[in-house]
């Protein structure tokens, strides 16, 4: 077990795992507020970026996340995962939006490089990470794939909807004929007007919504791997920097 | 900066938690269990508390988020409580969710110096809880319906046949709700206040098996409840919404303030 962290480490804390070393903390510079996991081996050959999908679908993705990282690792290369800013144990933005969501993307990918000083790179956004991914880094010129996904932000924001109607009909009285109707109309606007949207469990501001649904994807996705592709295929793309 | 800083605590570096704050205040404990939806409310709970003079650790709960599964629950809110009080303060309160409650009434009646357990109540085996889960998973793929292609129910006919099974589904948990005063939890509690210490208990739903808890409570010395507005599943993270979030560090703050301040 070590307590020191890496390189220009702000904030960070270090143990030993089978694949290497994991640390934990706040591990940039430019963003000192933006939690990272870092894994890595000794002497890593190259560094992935593992981008994570938003909010809600991250329940999903932090398995996946994990299953990645450890794989990437055992061949040799290092794992940087972050959480965007406003969730998990990042502070939220001075002023949230879908542009502090691309900067973190950009600051994790810096993150990468200043840690793992290696120059080979490559990127793996998760579902709507994906999306983040290529917004942020489409002219930097590293590989990227996206696993999962992509969905854009409109379809992203329209699942959550649905799924938060179905759970609120759990919790409604027996015998409610007009369900759907009610739990409607009863709060998404009122949380809209208050400035943040509950989706299921997580917090979206009402600006990250808007700016989302008007954002053009942009064209022309590298790679994508489907939800049921083993970590170790995405893997494999990843430490290799290659098509598949 | 946010103050926050990462630790690990136990021999094999087990438990992650982040500190916020080191002063000499009380020293608190908040437990999440999901580091991506937890995380957020105990962080703004942990800057409000931190900002009253107070020291905090927010840990991640064995086998949650950072923490390895193979720490007992206990040992960790142990070691979180020791890690406080590392810097300065002489008494420690916990904040946890409802499945931890029994584990953290335990450490209470072992641990002189913790004197308040919050604890964000929806007992276990609340069959609303689980109605809401099934519903939003297992029945809707059983009707053919995935959660992404919900659209379906815009249909009036699909819209009529998912409102019938929720409606059956629902008379069926209602059947099943008797009075729950979990039979662990309840001597605990009672012994706990006995102790003198003090338990606030938080809600989102007010439904036959919370009451029947609070109602044991409150009949044994009683203590503070509040009942919130909002969304909730029995963790923090029903805590979504800034305002919610804001709300709850607020009333959990003073509560707390005012447990430091009374003798054990």
């Amino acid at each position: 077990m070590t307590t020191s962290a890496p390189g220009d480490a702000l904030s960070a804390v270090s143990r030993a795992v089978p694949e290497g070393t994991e640390t934990l903390g706040y591990l940039s510079l430019a963003n000192p507020d933006l939690f990272c996991r870092l894994l890595s081996p000794i002497g890593p050959r190259g560094g992935v970026l593992i981008v994570p999908d938003y909010s809600v679908a991250r329940s999903w993705s932090v398995a996946k996340e994990r299953e990645l990282s450890t794989e990437v690792a055992r061949r040799g290369h290092a794992a940087l995962v972050f959480d965007y800013r406003g969730e998990g144990r990042s502070a939220p933005p001075d002023r949230p939006g879908l542009a502090a969501l691309r900067q973190d993307v950009a600051t994790a990918f810096e993150t990468l490089g200043s840690v793992v000083p290696v120059s080979a790179r490559t990127v793996v956004g998760l579902g709507l990470g994906g999306v983040m991914a290529m917004m942020a880094l489409s002219d930097s010129g590293v590989p990227l794939a996206v696993w999962g996904g992509p969905r854009s932000g409109c379809e992203f924001f329209s699942d959550i909807m649905r799924e938060r109607l179905v759970r609120q009909m759990g919790f409604s009285p027996v015998g409610d004929t007009n369900l759907l109707d009610r739990v409607v109309v009863d709060t998404l606007d009122e949380e809209l007007a208050r400035g943040s949207v509950d989706a299921l469990g997580f917090s979206i501001p009402a600006v990250v919504i808007s700016e989302m649904c008007a954002a053009t994807e942009p064209a022309g996705i590298p790679e994508t791997f489907g939800e049921q592709e083993p970590a170790s295929s995405v893997a494999d793309w990843a430490c290799k920097g290659e098509s598949k | 900066m946010t103050g926050r800083t990462p630790v690990l605590l136990g021999d094999d570096s087990g438990v992650f938690g982040i500190r916020v704050g080191g002063g000499p205040g009380i020293g608190v404990v908040i437990c999440v269990t999901s580091s991506m939806t937890d995380s957020p409310a105990g962080l703004v709970l942990s800057d409000r508390l931190a900002l009253q003079g107070n020291s905090v650790v927010v840990i991640d709960e064995p086998g949650h988020g950072e923490s390895r599964a193979d720490v007992q629950t206990r040992e960790a809110l142990d070691l979180a409580c020791q890690a406080v009080k590392a810097s300065g303060p002489d008494v420690v309160a916990l904040v946890v969710h409802a499945g931890l409650l029994d584990a953290a009434l335990g450490l209470a009646e072992s641990r002189h110096d913790l004197i308040g357990v919050v604890s964000v109540l929806v007992p276990k085996a609340d069959p609303m809880t689980k109605l809401a889960g099934s519903l939003a998973t297992s029945d809707v793929v059983r009707m053919g319906m995935r959660p992404s292609t919900l659209r379906k129910l815009r249909d009036a006919e699909a819209r009529a046949r998912f409102l019938r099974l929720a409606r059956a589904k629902l008379r069926r948990s209602k059947e099943m709700s008797g009075p729950t005063a979990d039979p662990v939890v309840g001597p605990r509690l009672r012994s706990v206040l006995a102790s003198g210490k003090r338990i606030l208990l938080v809600a989102g739903i007010w439904d036959r098996a919370t009451r029947a808890i609070v109602e044991l409570a409150s009949q044994n010395s009683a203590d503070d409840f509040l009942e919130t507005d909002c969304t909730y599943r029995g963790r923090l993270s029903g805590f979504a919404t800034t305002s919610a979030q804001s709300w709850f560090a607020d009333r959990v703050a003073t509560w707390v303030q005012t447990v430091g301040r009374r003798p054990v």
